[in-house]
């Protein structure tokens, strides 16, 4: 077996084969994962000098994180960015229209009073359905930002994407907790 | 990850939790938020006559640094003006806290949100904003 070839500079989307896009096919990332986990399988390098068997291992993880990455479809949308020289996650960078951060600051207080709530899965049910229409929401903006070059309009589309997408993870955290306790 | 003796007293008797009536012309609110980790901070201040803070109240909701940044900050405006306000930075409150360094950004968004609640109240008084950031 040889890793010649194989360069860790190539993008995720160049790896498996495919666009640059927001949406993908699913399905070719699958198949293009698979074959490459075993080109790449450290097992088949078991013959091999100490380096290309390191090398095997560190191939397999970029190109486990790859699919992580391209399979999610946030985290993805962000990757697209990040690309074209955008990068949506600046932690010194916490300015969000008031607004938005408002509708936040009510959503966390709604998910806030479910676990006290006389029907608490029939209110999480609203908010999650509430999370996933923006979600999907901000979604559609990043593609639609991206489609025009708009970088601007897609950063601050992906962002807010991410504070909804963190809800929803809460918001999962919370059923968790329902079901434990019922 | 440790939290320190501080950031866990903040964290269990948070200083000054509530909300303030954002119309008052006296109230500045200043909103921020981090997309990396999800966190929300409000952050509000409340002047005398003489421009000088007389309460803050904040609601955060995030991890235990985020909540201790805010409570801490709250504590530290009280009594002071815009001026002395706005100078407070982020890298007093990391190390008043003794903030790892993966938390910093925690206490940046602190700063910020003082520093919005401030643009807030000036903007209601009619005072000119600075326009450095």
């Amino acid at each position: 077996m040889t890793s010649d070839g194989f360069s860790f500079s190539t993008d995720y989307f160049e790896l498996f084969g495919l666009q640059p896009a927001i949406d993908i096919d699913v399905q070719a990332l699958r198949d293009a994962f698979m074959q490459l986990q075993r080109q790449y399988h450290p097992d088949r390098f078991a013959a091999g000098s100490a380096t290309e068997k390191r090398l095997a291992v560190q191939i397999t993880s970029y190109v486990n994180e790859a699919q992580q990455v391209l399979n999610d479809p946030l985290m993805r949308a962000a990757y697209c960015l990040k690309l074209r020289g955008v990068d949506t996650d600046n932690e010194t960078d916490s300015s969000m229209p008031a607004d938005f951060l408002m509708e936040q600051i009510e959503l966390r207080e709604e998910l806030e009073e479910i676990e006290d709530a006389s029907e608490p899965y029939e209110q999480l049910e609203t908010v999650r359905d509430q999370l996933q229409e923006r979600q999907n929401e901000f979604q559609s903006e990043t593609r639609d930002c991206l489609a025009s070059d708009d970088l601007d309009g897609a950063r601050a589309a992906v962002r807010k994407w991410q504070f909804m997408h963190k809800l929803d993870r809460e918001a999962q955290s919370i059923e968790a907790r329902l079901d434990d306790n019922h | 990850m440790a939290y320190s003796d501080k950031v866990i007293d903040h964290y269990e008797n948070p200083r000054n939790v509530g909300k303030m009536d954002a119309k008052d012309k006296n109230v500045g609110t200043g909103m921020v938020g981090a997309p990396a980790c999800g966190d929300v901070m409000r952050l509000q201040i409340k002047v005398d006559d003489a421009g000088v803070i007389e309460d803050a109240k904040f609601k955060t909701y995030g991890c235990g640094s985020a909540i201790a940044s805010s409570s801490l900050v709250t504590e530290w405006v009280k009594g002071k003006t815009l001026e002395e306000a706005a100078a407070i930075k982020n890298m007093e409150i990391a190390e008043e806290l003794a903030l790892p360094p993966v938390k910093i950004h925690c206490s940046v968004l602190a700063e910020d949100a003082i520093a919005a609640a401030i643009e807030d109240l000036r903007e209601k008084r009619g005072e000119k904003t600075e326009s450095a950031a």
